[in-house]
């Protein structure tokens, strides 16, 4: 049940690579999965692939749900 | 431990001797949290907006579980639709780990474009709404198959029912996963073979009268699910355990790498030719149900109770957990395990986690006895 954190891109790099950003940390990942993606756009990562674009608000929504859950651990902690 | 878990897998090595070796999945039981107090309706969305690689057979579980917590009555439209998404999502994972992961794992170029080809031509059946085509681009999707798995049509190999016609399948098929079988069968055949019995197939009686009960006794289940006393193992072979060839596969090298290899292309082949019946839910009264879904790792299970329309209740059972029980299909596998050092003892233990494959990132912690 692996989550699905949206990262948003931050730069298309050569190769049909990108720079996401995923919750503060940056990485390169790999868009050959998924057609279409620019710099803006929310992406589900898995295992250092571009699984799919969610959309913009959705992901906003997603996002602030994890936070939540993760403001309710530190909190547990 | 992270927000979306891992599987830690702590091994103890001496001389290339597996000594000890154990798996850990830790995650935090999201959907208690998250869902309790929301109304019904809300469940399916968020199952399918939370859970990255198997989206869709979560939403369909979750749709399916909450709509037999509310007394609805199965839609045949709405069942068909979640059936061909779940088929179609479970050809797209085994494609994945056959074209992909394994490949890299044996030291191969991984075949991203074939899974990229693969991907757009079963994307119309991974969103498919109730009513559409379910078996649209099945002709694009049955020759991109064939050219990248098969080299046959998805019924010719679901026709090679013996050893011998493996052989002669591996020896002329010119696919990438045939180059990767050939490979695997002939190294890592018997690889991690355990005595690990399967958990029954997924039916409504068993899922109502044996699992519920079984789950609702035991606040633990979630981590460490159990079906008569013991750990069990659930997924492709499992599922596929009565196709002559996997039985044969079974004979000859146990249940490990090399049938649950088998296994994968079996059940690919299979869920190109029909997608029905691999999900479910059982009303089990006052707003109380149970659903589940046949993923590509295995079976999962959705627990709801709905009280005045908002969920009072939800428990997830996933695959991974019934495979990396601590006495599961993984722990027995490799147990005795031999290699000639270190670095093949864990990459041996790699093998047999990707044959199980787990739905959470896995982290390798070395030990020496």
């Amino acid at each position: 049940m692996c989550l699905a954190i949206p990262a948003k891109v931050v730069e298309i790099r050569e190769g049909e690579q990108a720079l996401v950003d995923l919750s503060g940390v940056r990485k390169e990942i790999s868009l050959a999965l998924v057609e279409g993606v620019a710099p803006g756009d929310f992406v589900i990562v898995h295992v250092g692939y571009a699984l799919q674009k969610v959309d913009p608000d959705e992901a906003e929504r997603t996002l602030a749900l994890f936070a939540g859950l993760e403001a309710t651990r530190e909190a547990a902690a | 431990m992270a927000i979306d878990g891992e599987l830690v897998v702590r091994l103890e090595t001496d001389a290339g001797r597996v000594t000890h070796a154990s798996a850990r999945a830790e995650r935090p039981r999201l959907a208690a949290r998250l869902f309790t107090g929301r109304r019904a309706a809300e469940a399916p969305a968020l199952a399918g907006a939370l859970y990255a690689i198997c989206a869709r057979s979560q939403a369909a579980a979750a749709e399916a579980a909450v709509e037999a917590a509310q007394g609805e009555g199965e839609d045949a439209a709405r069942r068909d639709a979640r059936d061909a998404r779940i088929a179609a999502e479970t050809i797209h994972e085994h494609a994945w780990r056959l074209l992909v992961d394994w490949p890299r794992l044996a030291g191969r170029a991984p075949e991203v474009a074939r899974l990229a080809q693969g991907r757009s031509r079963l994307a119309p059946r991974l969103a498919a709404r109730p009513g559409a085509a379910l078996d649209a681009a099945r002709d694009e999707t049955v020759a991109w198959a064939r050219e990248a798995l098969f080299g046959v049509s998805p019924r010719e190999f679901l026709a090679v029912e013996s050893l011998e016609a493996l052989h002669r399948w591996l020896a002329s098929a010119e696919t990438p996963a045939a180059a990767l079988a050939r490979l695997v069968l002939a190294e890592r055949a018997a690889l991690g073979a355990g005595d690990v019995e399967y958990l029954p197939p997924a039916a409504p009686t068993w899922i109502a009268r044996g699992l519920a009960p079984a789950l609702d006794a035991d606040p633990g289940f979630d981590d460490r699910p159990h079906w008569q006393g013991g750990a069990r193992e659930t997924g492709a072979l499992a599922r596929t355990a009565g196709h002559p060839l996997v039985a044969a596969a079974v004979g000859a090298w146990g249940r490990g790498v090399g049938a649950r290899l088998v296994a994968r292309l079996v059940e690919t082949a299979a869920a190109l030719e029909a997608f029905g019946g691999r999900h479910g839910a059982v009303d089990l009264g006052e707003g109380s149900a149970i659903a589940w879904a046949e993923t590509a790792r295995g079976l999962l299970v959705h627990r709801v109770g709905v009280e005045d329309g908002r969920i009072a209740g939800y428990r997830i059972v996933a695959p991974t957990e019934w495979n990396f029980h601590p006495d599961g299909a993984f722990a027995r596998g490799v147990r005795g395990l031999a290699a000639a050092d270190e670095a093949g003892a864990e990459a041996a233990v790699r093998w047999i986690v990707a044959s199980l494959d787990p739905c959470v990132a896995v982290r390798f912690e070395a030990g020496h006895a």
